[in-house]
C-alpha cells in the first residue's frame, strides 16, 4: 500500500492540470466535484496508508529515485512515509475535501472561481508533497512552492490594495525565514554530503557533523537554529508572525486550510521532522520552546481585543501554533502533533464556521453581528464545539491535547513556561467565547445584515458538521481510551520506540486546566451574554440571575481594571511592539531598499561624460588600492 | 642612494623642462624678443591663402565620412599588400591563397559600398 | 613549398570549423542581400540560420576532441567547445527573433549578417588561445554590436544607445589592451600557453605590474559584461537597442565575453591565483548589490531587465572569485557552475525579452503597466513569462534556481561565505522587482474588452524554446551537466 503514497498528491496535481485545461469559464459544479472527488480520493488512500504504516511499522517506506549525480554530489528523489508522515496525510487530505465542498457555496458566483479552484488544487499537491518528501532539498522546493500558492491565494481579490500589500507581505516575511532555512540546508549538506534525513540523524548520532570552521556541537545548534527559522516564518511566530494576521485579507476557505490547518502547520512539521537534530542540542530545543511559549502568550493577549472575527481566530492560531512549537521544544513529540491535529479539525472548523457568518452577514466586525444562533442553527452549534475544543473542555479535542502539552511543560520541569501556556489558556477560552457570545447570542446590533443573514446550503453545513465530529471526539485518538494509541503510533518512528517526555496522567493538573478554561468562558459570558438575558427586569425578577448579574457587574469592575485594563495595557504594548516596532523594522528594511535604488537611479543621468568618469574613476581606485596592497612599486 | 633615486631624478628633470620650455617660449620671452604689429589678415585663421569663410563650427556632409572610410580601408590594403608582395617568392602558396582571400573580401565590401550609393555623391 | 593541397592536411576544419562556416554564411548573406533587393527577405535570416546550425554541427562533431591549436593560436578543447556551443545556440535563438522583427520594422537587412560577423568574433573570442587573436575576436564583436545597436537610424534612441555603447566600449578595449600590454612587457609573450608557466615567475618579480595587469584586463572586460561601475552604458544600449538586439547583446555578447575573461585569466594567473582573483570576488560583490538595489524604482520595462542582467553578470563572476582558493582539482566545478549558469541565463533572458518585445510592439510602450492583464490577453504568454521571470529571480523547478544554487554551494565549498552571503540576499532583494512584474501580469485589465494579445508563430516558437530550456535545465540538469562532467578542463 505504501509504495502508493505517492498518488497521494498525485491526485491533487492531476486536478489541477484538469482544470488548468479547461480553463477560467468552466462551470462551478464541474470544476469543484473534480477537486472534491480526486481530493476525497486522495484521503481515502491516506486512510489505507496510515493503517498500512501502523502495521507494518518496520517495513520499507522509503522509495528512493536517482535524480543526477554531480561530481561527487548525489541528488536522489523520491518519498518516505514515517508514520508522523502518514498522520499528517490524513490530516491534510480530510482538511482539504472539507475546505473543497465548502468554497463551492462560499466562493459561488466569484469571476474567477475556476482560478480559484486551480490555485487550491496546486497548494494541496505541494503541501502533500512537502509531507512525504524524502530529503531537505526536495522539501525545501516543495516548501517554496507552499510560499507561491498561499501568495497566490491571499492576494486572489488583488483589486483590494489590502489583499496585494498582505499578499507581498506574507510572501517576503516568510522569505527571510526561508533564507536561513536555507542556509541551514546547506550547511547540513556540507557536512554530511547528503540532504537525506536519514544520513543526517546519523551524522548526528554519532556526532560527525564538522565544516572546516565549525566542531560538530556549533554544527548542530546553528543548523537547527537556522531550519528553526524557516519553521518561525512559515508558523508565523514571534518576531516573524506579522504577516498571518494580515494574510487574513484572502477568502475565508483559504485561511481554514492554509493558514490555519495545514501550511502553517507545516513550520511545525518541519521541526518535528528534525526533531533529532533538535534534541542533540540544548540550546536550539530551549530557543524553540520559549519563543513558542511568547508565541502563544502573546498573541493570545491580542486577540483580547480584537473587533474583526477572522483576526481573532488568526491571532488564536498563531497563540496555538505556539502552544506546538512550545511542547517540541520540551521534548513532548507527540503530544505537539497530536494538538497539530486536533487544532487542524477545529480551527478549521472555526474558520469555516466564521466564513459562513461572514458569507451570511457580509461584515467581518463583530460589533455588526449578534443574535445569529436563530437565523443559523447549525453555525451556531458547530462553532461552539469549535469554540469549547479551543477552549480545551473536557472531552473536546483540544482538551486532550492541550492538557497533554501543559502537562509535559510542567513534568519536564519547565515551570515558567507552564503559566505561560495556562495563561494563554485562560486568554484563549475568553477571546474565543467573547467572539461566540458577541456573534450568535444577544440582539442583532445591525437590523439589515441581520434580516439578510441565512444559512448556506449543504455544501458549506456538511464540511461544518464533519469537522464538528472530528472537534468533538478527535481528542480521543490519544487518550486512556484507546491506551494512548497516537503516541505509540508516532514513536514507533524511533529506534528507540520512544522520543522526549511521556507524561503521566494526572487527574489533579486535567481539572485544573479544565477550571481555568472554564474560568474564561464564565467571565466572557458575565460580560457580553447577559444583555441576551433581557437587561435589568429578567435580573431582578431572578435572584440568582441577579446576583450572578450583580456579580457580573462586579467582575466587570475588577476585569475592567485590573485584567482588561492591564490586559488592554499589554495588548497595547504587544501590539505597539507589533506594529510599530517589528513591523517597522520590516518597512525600515523595504524603504531602505527602494531609497538605496533611487538614489543609485540618480547616478544614471544619461549623461556619458558621467559614464565615462565614473568608469575611469572605478579604475583608478580599484588600481590604486590594489597595487598599494600588493607593494613593489616604490 | 643617490644611485637609487637617479632614473626618477631624471624624470622630474624631464618633466620640469618640458614645462619650463614651453611656457618660456611662449609666454616669456617670444613676447618679449618678437615685433608687435598686428593687422587684420594676421589676426585670421590661416587657410593656406584662402579667404576664410564662416564659422568652423560647421556640419560636414556625411558622405565625407564615407569616403574617408573607403580610403583607409584600401590604403591599409596597399600597405598590407605591398611588403607581401615584396616578399612574394619566400612565403609561398599559403599566403597567396591567404592574399587572394584577402582581396576577396575587400572586393566584396567594395560591392556593397558600390551597390548602397555610397560612391554616388548626389 | 605549401600547396593549397597541403592546406587540407591541416587540421584548420576542426580547429577553426565553425568560425569558417559563420563567416562564410555571412558573406553569401551579405552578397545575397545587395543583389536581391526587392520584396520580403526573410530568407536571407533563414539561411543565416541555416549557417549557424551547421555550424552547430561542426562544433558538435568535434565536442570531445583532443585540444588542437592551428598556429598555436587558434584551435578547439574542451573549453572552446562548450563556448562555442553556447554562442551558436544563442546566435539561433536571436536570429530567430529577428526573423519575426525584420518582418515588421523598417530595419535594414544589414542586422542578419552583422550578427553572424559578430557570432565569428565570438567565435573567436571562445576559441583563441592568444591575446592578439582574443582582442580582434573582441573587437569584431563590439564594432558588430556598436552598429547593431544604431541599426534603427531613424529613432534618436538607438543611435545615443549605439553611440554610448560605442564610446564606452572604447574606453573598455583601451584599457583591457593596456593591461595585455602591462602583461607582454614582463612576459614577452602573448600566447597563453606559454603565459600558464609564467605567471608565479611574473608575479614574485613585479608583483605590481601583475596585479594591474590582471585588474585591467578584468576591468576591461567588465566594460563589455557590464560590472558595476563599468555597467552606466547599459540601460540606455538595451532600451535603445531594438529587442533582438538587446537579447543579443545580453546573452551572446556577454556569453562570449566572460569565455574570453575566464579563459585569460585563468590561464594567464592561476599560479599566483590567490593573491588576484579576490579582486573578482570584490567587483562581483559591488556588482550584485548595486544591479539589484538600483533595478528597484525601474519602469521601464527593458531598462529593468538591463540592470538585472548586470545583476546576473556580478552572479557569474562569483565563481571567478573561487579560482584563487581552489585547487585545480577542484576547478572543473567552477567551470560547470558558470557554464551552466551561463546556458540557464541564456534561455531565460532570450525567452524574457521576447516577450517584452511582443508588449512593446503591441502598447507602443515599454512602461511596466503594458504587462497588466497579459493574463487575461494571452494566459500561455502570462506563464511562460512567469517561468522566466521566477527563473531569473532563482525559483526552484527553474534552471536559473539550480545556476545560484550551484554557484551558492561552491562559495560555500570555498569557505567564500561573506560571498554566499551577497548572492542569497541580493536574490531576495531581486525577488521584491521580479514579483512586481508578477503581480502585474495577474492583474486584470481595467478595459472592459479584452483584445488577445497577437504573436506570430515565430515568436511562439522561440518562446516555447526558451520555456523547454528554462524548465529542462531547472528539472533534468543532467542533461547539461553529464556532458560537461567528464570534460579536461585543464589540460597540458
Amino acid at each position: 500500500m505504501v509504495q502508493y503514497a505517492w498518488l497521494v498528491p498525485f491526485l491533487p496535481l492531476v486536478a489541477y492540470v484538469f482544470l488548468l485545461v479547461l480553463g477560467r469559464k468552466a462551470a462551478e459544479g464541474l470544476v469543484a466535484g473534480v477537486s472534491v472527488i480526486l481530493t476525497a480520493v486522495s484521503f481515502v488512500l491516506s486512510l489505507f496508508i496510515f493503517q498500512a504504516v501502523g502495521n507494518n511499522p518496520h517495513g520499507n517506506n522509503t522509495y528512493v529515485f536517482h535524480w543526477l549525480t554531480v561530481g561527487n554530489r548525489v541528488f536522489d528523489v523520491g518519498f518516505q512515509v514515517t508514520h508522523l508522515n502518514a498522520l499528517m496525510l490524513v490530516v491534510v487530505t480530510l482538511v482539504s475535501t472539507l475546505v473543497f465542498l465548502f468554497s463551492k457555496g462560499y466562493m459561488h458566483k466569484d469571476d474567477r472561481f475556476p482560478v480559484f479552484y486551480q490555485y487550491l488544487n496546486l497548494f494541496v499537491f505541494s503541501m502533500l508533497a512537502l509531507v512525504i518528501s524524502l530529503n531537505l532539498l526536495q522539501l525545501y522546493i516543495f516548501w517554496e512552492m507552499v510560499g507561491l500558492c498561499s501568495y497566490l491565494l491571499v492576494g486572489f481579490w488583488y483589486f483590494k490594495p489590502e489583499a496585494a500589500l498582505a499578499a507581498k507581505k506574507s510572501f517576503i516575511v516568510t522569505r527571510i525565514g526561508d533564507t536561513g532555512m536555507f542556509a541551514g540546508i546547506v550547511l547540513l549538506f556540507l557536512a554530511t554530503g547528503s540532504f537525506d534525513y536519514s544520513t543526517i540523524f546519523s551524522a548526528v548520532a554519532h556526532g560527525t557533523l564538522h565544516i572546516g570552521w565549525l566542531s560538530n556541537n556549533g554544527v548542530i545548534t546553528l543548523t537547527a537554529l537556522l531550519i528553526f527559522a524557516g519553521a518561525v516564518g512559515k508558523s508565523a511566530q514571534f518576531p516573524l508572525h506579522v504577516w498571518l494576521p494580515d494574510a487574513m485579507e484572502g477568502p475565508t476557505p483559504v485561511s481554514a486550510l492554509i493558514h490555519a490547518a495545514t501550511m502553517v502547520a507545516a513550520g511545525v512539521y518541519l521541526v518535528a521532522r528534525t526533531f533529532p537534530l533538535f534534541q542533540a542540542s540544548t540550546g536550539a530545543t530551549t530557543t524553540v520552546a520559549w519563543i513558542g511559549a511568547i508565541t502563544a502568550l502573546m498573541a493570545s493577549l491580542i486577540a483580547l481585543t480584537q473587533r474583526d472575527i477572522k483576526r481573532v481566530i488568526a491571532y488564536s492560531t498563531m497563540s496555538q501554533l505556539g502552544y506546538m512549537m512550545m511542547a517540541l521544544g520540551v521534548g513532548a513529540y507527540a503530544y505537539g502533533i497530536f494538538h497539530l491535529m486536533t487544532h487542524a479539525f477545529f480551527k478549521a472548523l472555526l474558520f469555516l464556521a466564521a466564513g459562513s457568518v461572514i458569507h451570511a452577514v457580509d461584515t467581518q466586525d463583530l460589533f455588526e453581528m449578534g443574535g445569529l444562533r436563530k437565523k443559523m442553527p447549525v453555525t451556531t452549534y458547530t462553532f461552539l464545539a469549535g469554540a469549547l475544543a479551543l477552549a480545551g473542555i473536557v472531552p473536546f479535542a483540544g482538551f486532550w491535547s492541550k492538557d497533554d502539552i501543559l502537562s509535559a511543560t510542567l513534568q519536564s520541569g519547565h515551570p515558567v513556561l507552564y503559566w505561560f501556556g495556562l495563561i494563554a489558556a485562560f486568554c484563549t477560552a475568553f477571546y474565543i467565547f467573547r467572539v461566540f457570545f458577541l456573534t450568535f447570542t444577544g440582539k442583532p446590533r445591525v437590523e439589515e445584515k441581520y434580516e439578510h443573514a441565512h444559512e448556506g446550503s449543504w455544501v458549506m453545513k456538511l464540511p461544518l458538521v464533519v469537522l464538528a465530529v472530528f472537534a468533538t471526539i478527535a481528542g480521543f485518538f490519544n487518550s486512556p481510551v484507546n491506551h494512548y494509541g497516537l503516541e505509540r503510533y508516532l514513536f514507533a518512528d524511533f529506534a528507540s520506540g520512544t522520543a522526549g517526555v511521556v507524561v503521566k496522567e494526572n487527574v489533579g493538573l486535567m481539572a485544573f486546566s479544565v477550571a481555568v478554561g472554564l474560568l474564561g468562558i464564565l467571565l466572557a459570558a458575565l460580560m457580553y451574554w447577559r444583555p441576551a438575558f433581557g437587561g435589568e427586569k429578567l435580573s431582578k425578577a431572578l435572584s440568582i440571575p441577579y446576583i450572578i448579574s450583580f456579580r457580573k457587574f462586579f467582575f466587570d469592575e475588577i476585569y475592567t481594571f485590573v485584567i482588561v485594563g492591564g490586559g488592554k495595557v499589554i495588548a497595547a504594548i504587544v501590539d505597539f511592539v507589533d506594529r510599530y516596532i517589528i513591523d517597522g523594522i520590516v518597512s525600515l528594511l523595504s524603504w531602505i531598499g527602494s531609497v538605496f535604488g533611487t538614489m543609485l537611479k540618480y547616478t544614471q543621468d544619461g549623461q556619458v561624460q558621467t559614464y565615462s568618469a565614473i568608469a575611469a574613476f572605478g579604475v583608478l581606485i580599484f588600481i590604486a588600492i590594489a597595487v598599494f596592497t600588493v607593494g613593489g612599486v616604490l | 642612494m643617490f644611485h637609487y633615486w637617479n632614473p626618477y631624478f631624471l624624470i622630474v628633470l624631464y618633466v620640469v623642462l618640458g614645462i619650463f620650455l614651453p611656457v618660456a617660449s611662449i609666454w616669456v620671452i617670444g613676447p618679449i624678443l618678437r615685433p608687435n604689429k598686428p593687422s587684420e589678415a594676421k589676426g585670421s585663421t590661416y587657410e593656406s591663402g584662402l579667404e576664410p569663410v564662416g564659422d568652423a563650427h560647421v556640419r560636414y556632409n556625411a558622405r565625407y565620412y564615407l569616403f574617408a572610410l573607403m580610403f583607409v580601408v584600401f590604403d591599409v590594403e596597399t600597405l598590407f599588400l605591398y611588403p607581401w608582395a615584396v616578399a612574394f617568392k619566400k612565403l609561398g602558396m599559403f599566403a597567396l591563397t591567404e592574399m587572394l582571400i584577402f582581396i576577396v573580401l575587400l572586393v566584396i565590401g567594395l560591392a556593397y559600398a558600390w551597390r548602397k550609393k555610397v560612391l554616388e555623391w548626389t | 613549398m605549401t600547396t593549397p593541397l597541403d592546406m587540407l592536411h591541416q587540421p584548420y576544419w576542426m580547429t577553426m570549423g565553425p568560425m569558417i562556416v559563420v563567416a562564410a554564411t555571412g558573406f553569401v548573406v551579405m552578397i545575397l542581400e545587395f543583389i536581391f533587393r526587392k520584396g520580403d527577405r526573410r530568407w536571407l535570416t533563414v539561411l543565416s540560420m541555416l549557417g549557424v546550425v551547421a555550424a552547430l554541427v561542426v562544433a558538435i562533431i568535434h565536442f570531445n576532441a583532443k585540444p588542437t591549436f592551428a598556429l598555436n593560436t587558434i584551435g578547439v578543447d574542451p573549453f572552446a567547445s562548450v563556448f562555442s556551443v553556447l554562442i551558436l545556440i544563442s546566435a539561433l535563438l536571436v536570429l530567430l527573433f529577428t526573423l519575426d522583427f525584420s518582418a515588421k520594422s523598417d530595419v535594414p537587412a544589414e542586422h542578419t549578417y552583422l550578427i553572424l560577423f559578430a557570432v565569428v568574433g565570438a567565435l573567436t573570442m571562445a576559441s583563441s588561445i592568444d591575446l592578439v587573436t582574443l582582442y580582434v575576436g573582441l573587437e569584431l564583436l563590439s564594432v558588430a554590436s556598436y552598429v547593431l545597436v544604431a541599426v534603427r537610424t531613424h529613432s534618436i534612441r538607438s543611435v545615443e544607445g549605439g553611440i554610448k555603447y560605442m564610446l564606452m566600449g572604447a574606453l573598455g578595449s583601451a584599457v583591457l589592451l593596456y593591461g595585455m600590454s602591462f602583461i607582454y612587457g614582463i612576459s614577452g609573450t602573448t600566447n597563453l600557453m606559454n603565459l600558464s608557466g609564467a605567471g608565479l615567475q611574473m608575479f614574485s618579480t613585479y608583483p605590481a605590474i601583475t596585479v594591474i595587469g590582471f585588474l585591467m584586463m578584468l576591468i576591461g572586460m567588465g566594460f563589455k559584461l557590464s560590472l558595476v561601475p563599468f555597467h552606466m552604458w547599459t540601460p540606455d544600449a538595451y532600451a535603445g537597442a531594438p529587442t533582438p538586439i538587446t537579447s543579443f547583446l545580453a546573452t551572446l555578447s556577454k556569453a562570449a565575453s566572460f569565455g574570453m575573461l575566464l579563459r585569460m585569466l585563468v590561464f594567464i594567473f592561476n599560479a599566483p591565483g590567490a593573491h588576484l582573483f579576490y579582486w573578482a570576488g570584490i567587483i562581483a560583490a559591488i556588482t550584485m548589490i548595486v544591479g539589484n538595489f538600483i533595478a528597484l524604482p525601474q519602469r521601464n520595462m527593458k531598462r529593468l531587465l538591463a540592470f538585472s542582467s548586470v545583476a546576473q553578470a556580478g552572479y557569474i563572476l562569483v565563481p571567478f572569485a573561487m579560482f584563487g582558493i581552489a585547487q585545480s582539482a577542484d576547478w572543473a566545478g567552477l567551470f560547470d557552475s558558470i557554464s551552466f549558469y551561463l546556458f540557464a541565463y541564456t534561455f531565460m533572458t532570450v525567452g524574457a525579452f521576447a516577450i517584452v518585445y511582443l508588449l512593446e510592439r503591441d502598447k507602443g510602450s515599454l512602461d511596466s503597466d503594458a504587462l497588466i492583464g497579459l493574463y487575461q490577453r494571452s494566459p500561455w504568454l502570462a506563464v511562460a513569462l512567469t517561468i522566466f521571470v521566477l527563473s531569473l529571480a532563482g525559483m526552484p523547478l527553474t534552471a536559473g534556481f539550480l545556476g545560484k544554487f550551484y554557484i551558492f554551494v561552491d562559495t560555500m565549498h570555498f569557505s567564500t561565505i561573506w560571498l554566499g552571503v551577497i548572492l542569497f540576499a541580493t536574490s531576495v532583494v531581486s525577488f521584491y522587482y521580479y514579483i512586481g512584474w508578477l503581480r502585474k501580469v495577474y492583474q486584470k485589465e481595467p478595459v472592459a474588452e479584452v483584445t488577445a494579445l497577437s504573436a506570430s508563430p515565430i515568436m511562439h516558437t522561440l518562446v516555447a524554446v526558451c520555456v523547454i530550456g528554462t524548465l529542462a535545465l531547472g528539472i533534468v540538469p543532467a542533461l547539461l551537466l553529464h556532458p560537461l562532467a567528464g570534460l579536461p578542463w585543464i589540460y597540458g
